[in-house]
């Protein structure tokens, strides 16, 4: 510490030329970021879930739609999925439908938290128990997408997966 | 023991208040460039993993 | 402009040195043990099920030991290191003891206890729930309550810090906070405000469940209280990584902090908007409307910046260091460096992967970019990029001056220091590539993936990479428990004038022409709670206004 002790009105925030242009860059950098996303997200369709309806696990699975899980025809290519995830399986362990086919996914729990996620497609969701997760997605290319549960269940999580097979020549 | 042993003392290498940080201008300009790159590459993956609404 | 002459330097004493080092056979304590079973899991995933063999000690169980390996590694070794470090960093900024030593020594008694009482359910399997205990996956009582201990005597020890600056700020009204002390108070203030969620959701909501007293509780609403604190717990595991990187690295390296204003400033910003960002967290949770996700997304980026901000400075200060030791170029100066000193090179390594892990926390602060990687493996390759190499290889390089400071004892083989750092950057990179790429392929977390019937060939190659760098991590891990446990139990002392240093770097620039707002806690923290209750405030008020304790506990 030098003995002349500066003032306060010698202090100043400084910094290099450099290091304020890098300032103002990231600035810009993340903004960038922040729009590019929103875009997607908000004006192009890749959207997250959001707040659906809450339900009550104990007795959830006592009165429709979910005492019937499954695939439901809506007409226009259109299909819903009510879903229970539970220790260690998701019903319906699976779902056909034709290729073209938009489905509509309400997931949730009898138990503990899992997750579900549709692979090759941007279908990820937290499955919690008390609330319905709803995500919606096209399928046009037939074969067989696997859904697994990639939230820690328990013991036998690794073995906890279902299949939607998207068959080619539909009727739709 | 090692190396920090034979520390530096402020003579050695005389640096002043010139000292321009061009090094460190190249590294955050490649670090920008890398992460522009790495992040394009996963938001084309979203893409092209088609909509989800 | 600079300070040239030599300033007294604060002497431990041998009974702060003792306690500042029984936080670190802690912390070293749970490192070792902790790490035995990450590369179990990464061994499980190239099909090798070495637990099979592990079933006479009762550690058969993949959860139990991903349990134990994220509780050891992610909460027991950073905190009990960080109290540790953060206690140096108060005394010998501040040049002065402690205020109330016996407050800070039962912090830390209060952290053993709590450490003890969830180590017991974990390894008997009681509580195979992973570090983030998601309700209503069951755990003994004594887990959670244990956890609790551990906090509240963390906060303790940080009021300690807290009470020796006032009695500092007493004595010096108009000096600039030393800078490693500044930084060490404010990761202190960040831990005891983000703290708040989890401390509501273990007294409020898994406690009276695990006691019986309630029937159940509301998971998503749990998930926000743990999220409040999961986001900047990130920080306070790295904020004391960037106490070494900007007020100690200069040093080592032969320079000084290239600016302390910013320095500075990154370090408020941290705590002002480290906590306002943990729907990121929760983007493809239900139960939380799309527009708050979108709000806390934002605000990531934001807390972004301030790292943006450190790695301009912390390699600027580096390059000045490289040019005064004769280095020049554009690049050529970095190996002016001084790589040949293992603390250094830790720190340098730590620094590389982590403008990886920073990419890779944009992308997963990206809202619907988000849904690429959510809950697979490239989460734990990113935060092993993070927390296991920014932070811990970090930590492992202070203790390489830290420990032969505190004992008085020359580091054991140096050179096998060296190689230890560069195994874990080597292992590190092997491991956490692989683990980016089998999440871009689909491949879940936290799942014993050698058991599961959905594995397709194409992941097989990546599993087998994961398990090389578990091993090649293993060995380091080895190398630098074994060098610490030497380097303290050796008899050889250093010579009488040959103590190893505790490293300060100076400013470039006099500390106090930096402004007086950025040494001054008021507006910041009147900002940090405002900020807090404008991004948490209108969805707490729902979620708990709407929460129903109706989901009943079920076993793991």
């Amino acid at each position: 510490m030098s003995t002349d002790t500066p003032t306060e009105e010698t202090a100043s925030f400084h910094a290099d030329p450099y290091e304020r242009k890098w300032i103002m860059f990231s600035l810009v950098l993340l903004a960038a970021f922040a729009v590019t996303v929103a875009v997607a997200g908000f004006a192009l369709g890749f959207q997250v879930p959001g707040d659906e309806t809450r339900v009550d696990p104990r007795t959830v699975a006592d009165a429709p739609p979910w005492s019937q899980p499954g695939l439901r025809d809506l007409g226009n290519g259109e299909y819903e999925v009510y879903m229970l995830a539970q220790q260690y399986l998701f019903q319906p362990r699976e779902i056909r439908v034709p290729a073209g086919s938009t489905v509509t996914f309400y997931v949730t729990s009898v138990d503990v938290q899992h997750g579900f996620k549709l692979q090759d497609t941007n279908i990820n969701m937290q499955i919690v128990p008390g609330h319905v997760s709803k995500l919606t997605a096209e399928f046009d290319t037939p074969g067989e997408y696997p859904y697994i549960c990639h939230e820690y269940c328990g013991v036998a999580h690794a073995a906890m997966f279902g299949s939607l097979i998207v068959e080619a020549g539909g009727d739709s | 023991m090692w190396e920090r042993k034979v520390a530096l003392s402020d003579q050695d290498t005389p640096v002043g208040e010139d000292f321009t940080p061009r090094g460190t201008v190249a590294i955050v300009i490649l670090f920008t460039a890398t992460l522009v790159l790495l992040w394009l590459s996963i938001y084309l993956i979203l893409i092209a993993r088609g909509v989800t609404t | 402009m600079t300070t040239l002459q030599p300033q007294p330097t604060y002497q431990l004493t041998g009974q702060e040195k003792r306690f500042i080092g029984l936080h670190l056979v802690v912390a070293i304590f749970a490192l070792a043990v902790g790490s035995i079973f990450g590369p179990l899991q990464a061994f499980e995933w190239s099909g090798l099920d070495l637990y099979q063999y592990l079933e006479p000690i009762g550690l058969d169980d993949y959860y139990k030991g991903l349990t134990a390996h994220g509780v050891l590694n992610a909460l027991v070794w950073t905190t009990f290191f960080i109290t540790g470090f953060l206690t140096l960093t108060t005394i010998v900024g501040l040049k002065r003891p402690l205020r109330y030593p016996a407050l800070n020594r039962a912090g830390f008694w209060l952290m053993v206890v709590g450490l003890v009482m969830a180590a017991v359910p974990i390894l008997a399997g009681w509580a195979s729930v992973l570090y983030t205990f998601y309700p209503p996956l069951e755990a003994s009582w004594a887990f959670y309550l244990g956890l609790t201990f551990v906090v509240v005597g963390s906060w303790i020890e940080g009021y300690g810090f807290f009470f020796t600056y006032l009695a500092w700020r007493k004595e010096n009204p108009d000096t600039r906070t030393p800078f490693i002390t500044f930084g060490g108070l404010i990761t202190m203030a960040l831990w005891q405000i983000a703290t708040l969620g989890i401390a509501v959701e273990i007294l409020t909501m898994l406690l009276p469940f695990a006691f019986g007293l309630t029937s159940g509780t509301d998971p998503e609403l749990g998930r926000t209280f743990f999220w409040f604190t999961g986001h900047p717990l990130v920080y306070f595991w790295l904020l004391p990584a960037y106490i070494s990187w900007y007020g100690m690295l200069p040093k080592q390296a032969g320079g000084k902090l290239f600016s302390d204003s910013l320095a500075r400033l990154a370090f408020w910003l941290f705590l002002l908007l480290s906590v306002p960002v943990g729907f990121h967290h929760q983007f493809v949770d239900p139960g939380i409307p799309t527009g708050w996700k979108y709000i806390h997304a934002a605000l990531t980026y934001g807390v972004a910046f301030p790292s943006l901000l450190t790695l301009f400075t912390v390699v600027a200060s580096l390059e000045y260091a490289a040019h005064r030791r004769g280095g020049s170029g554009l690049f050529g100066w970095i190996r002016a460096l001084p790589w040949n000193d293992p603390s250094v090179s830790a720190q340098l390594l730590a620094g590389i992967l982590f403008m990886f892990g920073g990419i890779g926390g944009i992308t997963n602060a990206s809202y619907d970019v988000n849904l690429v990687v959510h809950n697979t493996a490239w989460i734990p390759g990113h935060f092993h990029l993070t927390v296991a190499t920014a932070v811990t290889l970090s930590f492992m390089g202070i203790s390489y001056w830290l420990v032969p400071h505190l004992t008085g004892k020359p580091l054991w083989k140096p050179r096998w220091a060296l190689i230890q750092t560069w195994l874990w950057f080597v292992g590190m990179i092997i491991f956490s590539n692989a683990m980016h790429v089998l999440g871009l392929l689909g491949a879940p977390r936290r799942t014993e993936l050698g058991t599961a019937p959905y594995v397709p060939d194409e992941w097989n190659g990546h599993l087998l990479r994961v398990s090389i760098g578990g091993a090649i991590l293993l060995v380091s891990v080895t190398m630098y428990v074994v060098t610490m446990i030497r380097t303290a139990a050796q008899k050889e002392r250093v010579a009488a004038g040959g103590e190893v240093e505790i490293p300060v770097a100076e400013s470039l620039r006099d500390p106090q022409l930096t402004p007086l707002w950025l040494d001054s806690w008021r507006p910041w923290i009147i900002g940090t709670v405002l900020l807090i209750l404008l991004a948490y405030g209108p969805q707490l008020v729902e979620q708990i206004s709407n929460a129903s304790l109706s989901s009943p506990g079920f076993g793991p």
